[in-house]
Formats: C-alpha cells, structure tokens, sequence
C-alpha cells in the first residue's frame, strides 16, 4: 500500500439536499437507492403512501388540539358548570359493551 | 474576595452563535476505486483491484501489432475532486447518501525509460472498442458495444455502494463513487424531527487517500476490426476515509462576562 501525499478534502457546511419527491434538485434522480425497473412503482406508491399518512396523523393531532381548546374557552367562559356526567348506558347496552371488551 | 473576580450579579446575558453537532459516521479504509470479482451474484459483488490495461509506449494497433515498451510502474500523481463533490443527500427512506467525484491522474513509467501521464477516465476506453489516438488505456467497466459505463456495486444488507462513471457529452468527465447507509447509524442517534430541521447541513473530509498498484502482465488487447494493440496489465485500487458530520446552527444564551 502506497501513502499517497495530499491535503484531506474537507467540503465545509453545506446545506443538505433532500430527496423526497418535492425538493429534487434538477439533474439527480428521483429515487434515492438502488431500486430496481419493477420496485420503482412500488416505491413511489409507497412514498405517497408514507406522506398521505403522516399527513392524516398531523390533522388529527391538530383536530384534539383544536377541541380540546373550544372546550378550555367554555369552562373559561362557564366557570361554575361542571362535566357533564355520562350517561348511563341502559342494562343490555352495557352487556354488550362488557362482551366486546372481552 | 479580590476586584479581578467579578460577582455573579455583574454577568450578563449573552448570545452565542454555535453549530450543533447532531450527528457523525466515520467510515475509515473504504475502497473508492475497485471492479467487482467476476462470478458474483449481482449486487453481491466482492471488491478487487481494477484492471487497466495501459498501451504500451509506442504500440499501435494492426494485425500483427508491434509489442512497444512495456508499462514498468504506475504512480497517483493527483486525485482530482470536482467542484461541488463530495455531497450528501438525505432520502426519502432516511438513508444517507454520499456522490463523490473524481478524476485519476497516473505517472506511468515504461521499460524504456519514457514517462507519459494519463488522465483518468477521460483517457479510458472499453477493451475490444475502436481505439483511437487519444485512448492511453482500457478497462472492463464500459461496455464496448454501446460504450456506456458498466456499475460495479457492492451491496450489504443496509450499506450500498457503486461506482460508474460520470458522463459529458460522448466523453467520460468522472469516476462516480456513491455510498448509502441508514441515517440511524449515525453516532448519536439522530432525531427525526432534526432530519426535517430545514436549516439542516452536512459536511464531508475525505482523508488518509492511499492507493496499490501492481504491474500484472502483458496483454494483447482486441481494439476491433480485427486488430489487436499491446497493453500491460496493471491493478489499481484507492482507498480513503470518509467522515460525514449532519449539524444545525443554534442561538445559545449564555450568563457570564464578555472579555471584550
């Protein structure tokens, strides 16, 4: 083996690139690894599949988000009203709820 | 207490600019330059050196071709990176990926005392092509039928490398050098929240690039036509170390007392 004289190569801090299907930058490919012809398809449904995802869990957390401060602004609001209780679920009702927690 | 020690109420608040080491890979002895062992299955390829077959100094091809002076050693005299490489990239599979690309410039030294430097792999052409006066050697990773760059590829179960060769116009500009690995193996651990920080940077230090080259033999190689040139077969491998750091800068307010 042969040491080979020559100054490291040091590239200093560059922002990263992304490649996730909207921030491609022109001349790279799509698709990040080497995925063959037949699993290209499979890996773009699979992307879209992963953000669609992601998507739903983010509005749902900001839908618990949004309720659980309409009900902060009524309990400001109403500061003497307490929970409602809940309703109590009539006899054969609460068997079938008891079976299908079983 | 003495007047030089200044009382905790005199610090005050300051802000400090810092980049925040999220995380770094060392990859060290990683082999940039190689040609997969034949009867590999594909992508499983086992790394050994690349054979180049260098014409011998004042051979040309014919029929009968004359054998010329034979290749005595070959020596790096420059890896040349291009501009804007190495660069990472982070995949939508949260894998890390790094392109590096560079050019090999060779000393070789022939029998007969003469010394030519070739350039690499612009001066590089696929065995059995039509030769022409600008080729000064020939290697198995382009195909000779339709002249375009034949990847090698060494594949583990989550680390993924390949060489080809980079293109410009009807000319080869680079050696293509990619490596991708899982973002998790990045020491500590990344967040994923940190991954979509969009202020997100990388930086890249190639070092300790060390090459071996062994002069193998004589080979008449095919140049088309039914013509052959005489060669000399030599194998060379490069191998460096690659350290990948993934940071974010960072406003930290600190209490205390500027020197200034």
């Amino acid at each position: 083996m042969k040491d080979f004289s020559c100054s490291d190569i040091n590239t200093g801090w560059r922002p990263v690139t992304r490649e996730d299907g909207l921030n491609t930058p022109i001349g790279e490919p799509l698709l990040p690894d080497d995925l063959g012809d037949k699993d290209q398809g499979q890996y773009g449904m699979l992307m879209v599949d992963t953000h669609i995802r992601e998507i739903l869990r983010m509005l749902g957390e900001i839908q618990r988000e949004i309720n659980s401060m309409k009900q902060l602004m009524i309990d400001m609001k109403n500061p003497g009203t307490a929970p409602k209780k809940k309703k109590k679920l009539k006899p054969h009702k609460n068997r079938l709820a008891r079976k299908l927690t079983i | 207490m003495s007047e030089s020690v200044n009382s905790v109420y005199d610090w005050q608040q300051i802000e400090i600019f810092a980049r925040q080491i999220l995380g770094k890979k060392a990859f060290r002895d990683i082999c940039i330059f190689w040609q997969d062992k034949p009867d590999q299955q594909p992508n499983q390829g086992t790394k050994q050196p690349m054979r180049l077959y260098i014409i011998n100094n004042g051979a040309c091809p014919g029929t009968s071709p004359s054998s010329g002076s034979a290749v005595k050693c070959v020596k790096l005299c420059k890896r040349a990176v291009l501009p804007d490489y190495p660069k990472n990239t982070i995949t939508g599979t949260k894998k890390s990926r790094i392109n590096h690309r560079y050019c090999l410039i060779l000393l070789v030294e022939y029998e007969n005392g003469e010394f030519k430097v070739i350039t690499l792999p612009r001066q590089l052409s696929a065995l059995g092509s039509h030769y022409s006066d600008s080729v000064m050697a020939f290697c198995e990773m382009i195909n000779p039928d339709d002249k375009t760059p034949i990847p090698q590829r060494r594949n583990t179960a989550d680390f993924c490398e390949k060489l080809t060769l980079a293109t410009e116009g009807n000319n080869f500009s680079a050696f293509d050098y990619m490596m991708t690995f899982p973002i998790d193996t990045f020491e500590p651990g990344i967040d994923s929240v940190d991954l979509e920080n969009p202020s997100l940077q990388s930086t890249i230090l190639l070092s300790d690039l060390r090459y071996e080259s062994d002069v193998v033999e004589p080979y008449l190689a095919p140049t088309g036509d039914g013509s052959f040139i005489w060669t000399t077969a030599v194998d060379f491998i490069l191998y460096e170390n690659i350290t990948i750091k993934l940071g974010v800068d960072q406003d930290i307010v600190v209490q205390g007392l500027s020197e200034l």
